[in-house]
């Protein structure tokens, strides 16, 4: 079990030294560089290079990945080019927002997509299936910043309900999240139909439904809950999807969260931020994957076995 | 001496507005309203909140949005639009523009007098404290200019300062290294404003939001909202506003709902499309400043075959501006004829313009060599511009010349367009009321001259007029620069873009400005 | 050399199998309706994109301006309406398909020829070949496809087939994944290890024994990302990096046409409805693809 454990931290820490390395220079690939935005307008082209030289822009790539990973090593990030602000900090003010978005997502995507599964598999073939499974899809089928404007225009100006956007109370994350959700709604819709379809022809429901229990019940209690688990799975690796923030939804919505953060940090080239955002984004990421197998494995003995033989 | 050129001043610029009205004949009105308070001069403005009386409910909280990113709070580091309406909040200079007349007026400094040429003198009033309590000493003035040799935006603007003296505790002597007719001009840029000695010693990472300004800084959440709470010990006039928020929208046509649903009181740049329906709705006004930022199609005046004058005069013939104005902004905003700032010193635009004549630019064509026409790439910023980009890929197909656009972001246009890589480019430039402002569209060393546009009598010109105090002179060698420029014409001028502001009709107490000196400190907004 | 013979023959009747294989799983797709009206409207979608160079003329019809009729409301002469440049809307919807249509398939080209070869190696060989392809796959996943875009897209400069790459190369690591699990489930099977012990090639193996075998998830995946691709290049668009005006992709026109949101809707009702349709149609397929091919829904 330790051994899994290492091993997971080892690979993660892989990754980490893979995604700063390609970060980096993918940015720097990119033409401009953060001094667009930092000198002044009425900087001469003298000026703006004595700044580069000053920020110590002007060395070779390779050096200035190195001084960073430098300090990433003693645990430092950085700081912004932009606003000089600690890179860690920024990033920590602004995952909470971002979590808050994504588990109401998820949320709503299993709002969503319970009923319209379990209708679809209680009804296979038949036109309320197919009403269903297009109803899942239609979220998945619009670009996001359309169908936020969508809802904006009805949901706030129309109707008045909620905020257009901002992160100020519960009512300002209901559009947001039935923005992302409903992108999500399809897969996950998809995997209670199919899993209830298996567990529905399962011997232990016939043994159910001979025995005269009622089909509804059947469906309900039995059916749903051996259902629950593959779609738990699915939801839960769309979590760590939508951690990743959601660019678009959260810049429709002036939603203050990580994606937007590292958003802008792309358009000012702060290499420091995006580099640092998107480190500590795949390191949020692998935790939580962590602790989820984890979970699975305190819950699930098999799996547990299958850790002991240090597999995947 | 110094009343003498205080007279001369004033002179200057009576004489310069006399000009300009004489010269732009009828667009002599528009020049005014451009700097003139919109409540009296534009259209749908906050007239019934303007007049309010002893019982009137405010508004304990006002919400500005913004679809510019607040970066930070540092006077010395940004100077933008978007940053110099916040640091107007919260920091005062020590000179202001009176947007009405055009002329210098105290803030800080009560009054100031030309020792010599080069030697500023100003007393500063001894009623001013800073939102941590201090009093605003002459001290804090020399640390402000002492520590803006640092800063990023700040280090240009004072490195002709030799030396900056408390002569006593409230009078302040800046010496120049050579004369610079357009120093209080520029002083009235939040750049120049005033920081607390004593709150930088304190807390040297956040002491730069300490100001004498009416807003206090409550809470700074960046890529978010700035928060201010009213400071009220501030030495003018108070707003009956208690908190003021500056909000973050990045989404423009979001940015205008939200004013439209009552969550936010004002709404800054519009665009012109979203302008429409701010003027249509009953409970909003709409705001519409004539603007002093040039829209221009630029070429890169250094690179072949951009190079040759003939061929870009041959564009200029080619160009239906009317057909630009119409489709990017909706018919808003007046027709450019000089790449100068419309508001700015020196204005002239007398020349007329290049006709509509495809004969013409043909032939021009040909005498330049290319009489089959030839292939030219824009690039463009992402964003309106685009469309200006596709208009003039339509109208040049006109006379062969076959455009591809380059659309880019920001970032990338300015590393392109320093590195010289670019054919031509659509873009704005701002100019400021200053007439030195100048340099930065033509000085081969500037990073805003984008054409990398060099000639030798301009730079002359330039360098000869900031250290002239003969106003006619002065206005002589400005119109010179731009009799050049309209013949050489690296930069064609499309046209000064029309700026709009959404608000609550019950706000009132905003001064509205062309430049960045929109003044938001007084807002408020009354309740019904 | 008696046993080796019979295990040939147990290739060759697999391959007959599956013959009959398909003609079960393409009775099993007409059924469903659903899937059947998604490979209508993507059918119906590419002869529109094929035949939009016959019916208009991109100089004029496209492309044209005319400012005199600029902004109009969607009537008979114009029925989607006219832009901001007076360029009809009908006419560039419909030459959008082309744009739209091709960007699918070229990027989800890009990821699954991509992906599939790198997912097939890793699952085949395994070992270190396998630990480093998939921790390469980690850390693209891990970096933000609007980043990859923004590099891609910048760095090649904006043009439609730079867009494809950072939409394509993006979708890359599911494919790896979902090509190395399904290799993964049949690398072991009997017919596989017959080959090898035939002396068959290794990648000979892989193109003709393996792969066929693990298709059915990798078809449905490329019949999503294909929708999914359409979404992500109208996403590039909203953050300006999509392809390059004036050409009339879908996501370029409903970005395009956010701005006059309030006043002119029918700007990004039209494009935005050719989006979703089609990207429904995809995702239509690829539900029914998933169904007809799993075998534990067989009935």
């Amino acid at each position: 079990m330790l051994r899994y454990i290492l091993r997971r931290i080892f690979l993660m820490i892989f990754v980490v030294l893979g995604v700063s390395f390609v970060v980096f220079f993918v940015i720097n690939l990119a033409p401009g560089d953060v001094l667009s935005k930092i000198a002044p307008e009425d900087a001469t082209l003298e000026e703006v290079e004595a700044l580069r030289v000053e920020l110590g822009l002007d060395r070779p790539i390779m050096f200035r990945y190195l001084d960073y990973m430098k300090g990433f090593v003693k645990g430092d990030l950085g700081k912004s080019y932009i606003t000089g602000d600690d890179v860690f900090k920024t990033y920590m003010a602004k995952l909470p927002a971002t979590l808050k978005l994504a588990f109401a997502s998820i949320f709503v995507s299993i709002l969503i997509s319970i009923p319209l599964g379990i209708m679809a598999a209680k009804n296979r073939g038949s036109w309320k299936d197919n009403v269903s499974m297009v109803a899942a899809l239609l979220g998945l089928s619009m670009p996001n910043f359309w169908l936020g404007l969508l809802l904006i225009l009805l949901f706030s100006l129309k109707l008045g309900w909620f905020p257009t956007g901002g992160a100020i109370g519960f009512k300002s994350l209901i559009l947001p999240a039935i923005t992302v959700g409903t992108g999500l709604a399809a897969l996950l819709t998809r995997t209670v139909r199919s899993s209830m379809l298996e567990v529905i022809r399962q011997d232990y429901l016939r043994t159910a439904r001979a025995k005269g229990v009622k089909e509804k019940i059947v469906i309900n209690k039995h059916a749903f809950k051996n259902a629950l688990i593959p779609t738990i799975t699915i939801a839960g690796t769309q979590l760590t999807r939508v951690l990743g923030g959601a660019v678009i939804t959260e810049t429709i919505f002036a939603w203050p969260g990580v994606g937007r953060l590292i958003l802008d940090a792309v358009y000012s080239r702060d290499v420091t931020m995006i580099t640092g955002c998107i480190i500590l984004k795949s390191i949020t990421i692998s935790i939580i994957l962590l602790i989820v197998d984890l979970l699975y494995a305190a819950v699930d003995p098999r799996i547990r076995a299958q850790f002991a033989k240090g597999g995947k | 001496m110094s009343n003498f050129i205080k007279r001369k001043r004033l002179f200057l610029i009576i004489c310069s507005m006399t000009i300009m009205v004489l010269m732009s004949g009828c667009g002599s009105k528009e020049a005014e309203t451009s700097q003139g308070d919109a409540q009296s001069s534009s259209t749908g403005t906050t007239s019934e909140a303007a007049a309010p009386t002893e019982n009137t409910k405010y508004k304990e909280e006002v919400v500005i949005n913004t679809g510019a990113q607040v970066t930070t709070l540092d006077v010395q580091e940004v100077s933008n639009v978007a940053h110099n309406r916040v640091f107007k909040l919260t920091h005062d200079t020590l000179v202001d523009l009176d947007i009405d007349t055009g002329k210098i007026v105290p803030k800080l400094a009560k009054e100031w007098e030309w020792l010599s040429p080069t030697e500023l003198q100003l007393k500063l009033r001894n009623d001013v404290f800073f939102h941590n309590g201090e009093e605003l000493k002459a001290s804090d003035v020399v640390f402000t200019f002492k520590r803006a040799e640092n800063g990023k935006a700040s280090t240009g603007r004072v490195s002709n300062f030799v030396d900056v003296v408390a002569v006593d505790d409230f009078t302040v002597k800046i010496t120049l290294n050579k004369p610079f007719v357009d120093l209080l001009d520029n002083m009235t840029i939040p750049v120049y404003s005033i920081l607390s000695e004593k709150a930088l010693i304190d807390d040297p990472n956040m002491g730069y939001t300490v100001g004498t300004g009416v807003w206090k800084l409550n809470e700074f959440v960046s890529n978010d909202y700035v928060s201010f709470d009213r400071f009220d010990k501030y030495w003018g006039e108070l707003t009956p506003t208690q908190k003021l928020k500056v909000k973050y929208v990045p989404e423009s046509s979001v940015s205008v709902i939200s004013l439209e649903n009552g969550e936010a009181d004002l709404c800054t740049d519009l665009t012109s499309s979203d302008a429409v329906f701010v003027e249509k709705n009953k409970d909003l006004s709409l705001v519409e400043i004539d603007g002093t930022t040039c829209q221009f199609f630029g070429f890169n005046a250094s690179k072949a075959p951009w190079d040759n004058k003939l061929l870009r005069q041959a564009v200029a013939h080619a160009i239906v501006k009317e057909d630009i104005i119409t489709a990017t902004e909706n018919g808003y905003g007046k027709l450019a004829t000089t790449f100068w700032g419309n508001s700015q010193f020196g204005y002239y635009d007398g020349f007329g313009d290049y006709e509509y004549d495809l004969d013409e630019a043909k032939r021009l064509l040909a005498e330049a060599g290319y009489p089959n026409g030839l292939d030219l790439e824009i690039t463009v910023p992402t964003g309106y511009r685009v469309t200006t980009a596709e208009l003039l890929q339509a109208q040049l197909s006109q006379i062969g010349i076959n455009v591809t656009i380059n659309e880019v972001d920001s970032a990338a246009l300015t590393s392109i367009t320093n590195d010289g890589t670019h054919e031509s480019f659509v873009y704005g430039l701002g100019f400021n009321t200053a007439g030195d402002d100048i340099r930065r569209a033509y000085s081969p060393k500037s990073t805003t001259n984008r054409s990398h546009y060099a000639n030798d009598r301009v730079i002359e010109l330039i360098d000869l007029a900031v250290a002239e105090f003969d106003t006619d002179k002065r206005l002589a060698d400005y119109k010179e620069i731009q009799e050049i420029a309209h013949d050489e014409i690296p930069v064609i001028p499309l046209y000064y873009q029309t700026l709009f502001f959404g608000t609550n009709k019950n706000l009132g107490g905003v001064t509205w400005n062309s430049t960045s000196n929109t003044d938001f400190s007084g807002i408020y907004v009354i309740e019904k | 050399m008696d046993n080796h013979r019979s295990k040939h023959k147990s290739i060759r009747t697999e391959k007959e199998t599956s013959r009959q294989h398909r003609n079960e799983l393409w009775y099993r797709f007409k059924k469903n309706k659903g899937a059947m009206l998604g490979l209508f409207i993507i059918v119906f979608l590419v002869l529109v994109a094929l035949s939009a160079d016959f019916l208009l003329d991109y100089k004029t019809d496209v492309i044209g301006q005319n400012l005199k009729e600029r902004l109009q409301s969607p009537s008979l002469t114009h029925l989607f309406g006219t832009d901001e440049l007076g360029r009809d809307l009908f006419f560039r919807v419909i030459y959008g398909a082309r744009f739209s249509i091709s960007i699918g398939v070229i990027s989800v080209s890009i990821g699954l020829i991509t992906g599939t070869f790198f997912g097939a190696i890793a699952g085949y060989f395994g070992g270190y070949i396998e630990e480093v392809i998939m921790r390469i796959t980690d850390i693209m996943s891990a970096i933000p496809s609007i980043l990859l875009a923004i590099a891609i897209v910048t760095a090649l400069g904006a043009s439609t087939l730079n867009l494809m790459i950072a939409v394509g190369v993006a979708s890359i690591p599911e494919f790896v994944r979902i090509t190395r699990a399904s290799v993964l489930m049949v690398r072991n099977q009997e017919f596989i290890e017959a080959a090898r012990a035939l002396g068959v090639k290794e990648w000979k193996i892989i193109i003709s024994h393996v792969l066929p075998n693990a298709l059915a998830p990798i078809i449905v995946q490329t019949t999503l990302t294909t929708g999914s691709s359409i979404i992500s290049a109208s996403g590039l668009s909203f953050l300006g990096l999509g392809v390059p005006a004036p050409a009339p992709e879908w996501g370029s026109l409903l970005s395009a046409g956010r701005k006059f949101i309030r006043g002119y809707a029918y700007l990004t009702l039209f494009p935005g409805m050719a989006i979703m349709f089609t990207v429904l149609a995809f995702n239509l397929m690829g539900d029914g693809l998933r169904d007809v091919l799993d075998p534990k829904l067989k009935q």
